[in-house]
């Protein structure tokens, strides 16, 4: 029985099997049906093609241009870890001093200042700067402690992003 | 001739970490090749070409410590240019799967077809019209076909880079190839390509 002529697949697959001779050979349709040879030389021509270098071309000063440009980013000072815990502990006073500035927070003072004080009344004149601290803060302290929070919280979540971000490509 | 033995793609990256920018260099030569097929590949704007490669090769130094030998160097680098290639379409909003040949494309628009002008076969070589044919596929049939034929990658490698299954890989290559002899075979005059030796 005749066999039917060599796909495109079927040909491709031979190429790709290292394209020996002897294999080609083995395969007797092949040998001698005019098609499928001239089929196959479409297609050694064209594996011979896509093998060769387009001659696409970076300048040959790429690598130092590359390198020069990393030394560019280095030289941008990276914040230590000591600046960074500053520079949390300081927007956290900020945030707290704001929002003292801000509400009213004298009915929660009193309340404070009449739990924790009446027994201390020995020593009025040490405690009196913080018996007017705390009457001058007249709001909800029940804030302060938040905004704390959130700040801390929106640090740890920068830390965290900062990471992942240095890290996503490594496989 | 005896291969230096600094050019070890894990020693060169040991002096890397250590900070030493000479084998970065060296590394970026010894890679650069294989990114330029990939950018020069998807990308068609010349001007941004180079732009791209630069940013691959910092990319790759950013991310050089996380980097854990669980793949070969070069599936990695590949890796890398690929989706920053991907990245930059995207941003460009240009069609990942166009084909700049559609079907329906007058021949007209071709200074070929079957009867190609004597002038036209003159002027210009095979090779390069092969490679303006490859242009013209899809950007991931295009990208195949170059980390398969001109990078020497294997199945696995390439759906690795291109986050693809290796049967799909496999399937797309032969699409490709085909899709690229039918092409040549339509646009250009079959004796004159094809019993040349390009």
């Amino acid at each position: 029985m005749e066999r039917k002529h060599l796909t495109d697949e079927e040909i491709q697959a031979f190429l790709d099997r290292k394209r020996s001779d002897q294999e080609m050979e083995r395969n007797h349709h092949l040998k001698n049906c005019e098609i499928c040879q001239r089929n196959l030389k479409y297609y050694q021509n064209l594996y011979v093609g896509l093998e060769k270098d387009p001659g696409f071309k970076l300048p040959g000063n790429f690598a130092k241009s590359v390198v020069s440009k990393l030394t560019d980013k280095q030289a941008v000072p990276f914040l230590s870890p000591s600046v960074e815990i500053a520079l949390i502990i300081t927007g956290i006073i900020l945030a707290l001093g704001t929002t003292f500035y801000f509400i009213d927070l004298k009915p929660l003072s009193g309340i404070i200042g009449r739990i924790a004080l009446p027994k201390m009344a020995v020593n009025t004149s040490f405690l009196q700067p913080i018996k007017n601290l705390l009457a001058d803060l007249n709001g909800s302290l029940i804030l302060v402690p938040f905004a704390a929070l959130a700040l801390i919280a929106v640090a740890i979540f920068d830390r965290i992003i900062h990471k992942v971000k240095h890290h996503k490509l490594s496989l | 001739m005896r291969k230096s033995a600094t050019t070890e793609p894990r020693q060169l990256i040991a002096r890397i970490r250590a900070g030493d920018t000479h084998a970065f260099q060296a590394f970026i030569d010894q890679y650069k090749r294989l990114v330029t097929h990939i950018v020069f590949r998807m990308i068609s704007n010349t001007a941004d070409r180079e732009d791209l490669c630069q940013d691959v090769f910092l990319k790759v130094y950013q991310n050089l410590d996380g980097f854990r030998f669980e793949s070969k160097v070069s599936t990695w680098i590949a890796r890398i240019a690929h989706n920053l290639c991907i990245n930059y379409l995207q941003k460009k909003k240009v069609l990942l799967y166009d084909d700049r040949t559609p079907e329906s494309e007058s021949l007209e628009d071709f200074s070929g077809g079957h009867n190609l002008p004597d002038s036209f076969a003159e002027e210009r070589d095979i090779a390069s019209r092969l490679q303006d044919e490859i242009d013209k596929l899809e950007i991931r049939f295009r990208t195949i076909l170059t980390l398969y034929h001109l990078d020497e990658m294997s199945y696995a490698e390439i759906a690795q880079i291109m986050n693809l299954p290796e049967g799909t890989v496999k399937s797309y290559l032969y699409r490709a190839r085909k899709r690229l002899k039918e092409r040549l075979m339509e646009k250009y005059q079959k004796e004159e390509i094809w019993n040349a030796n390009i």
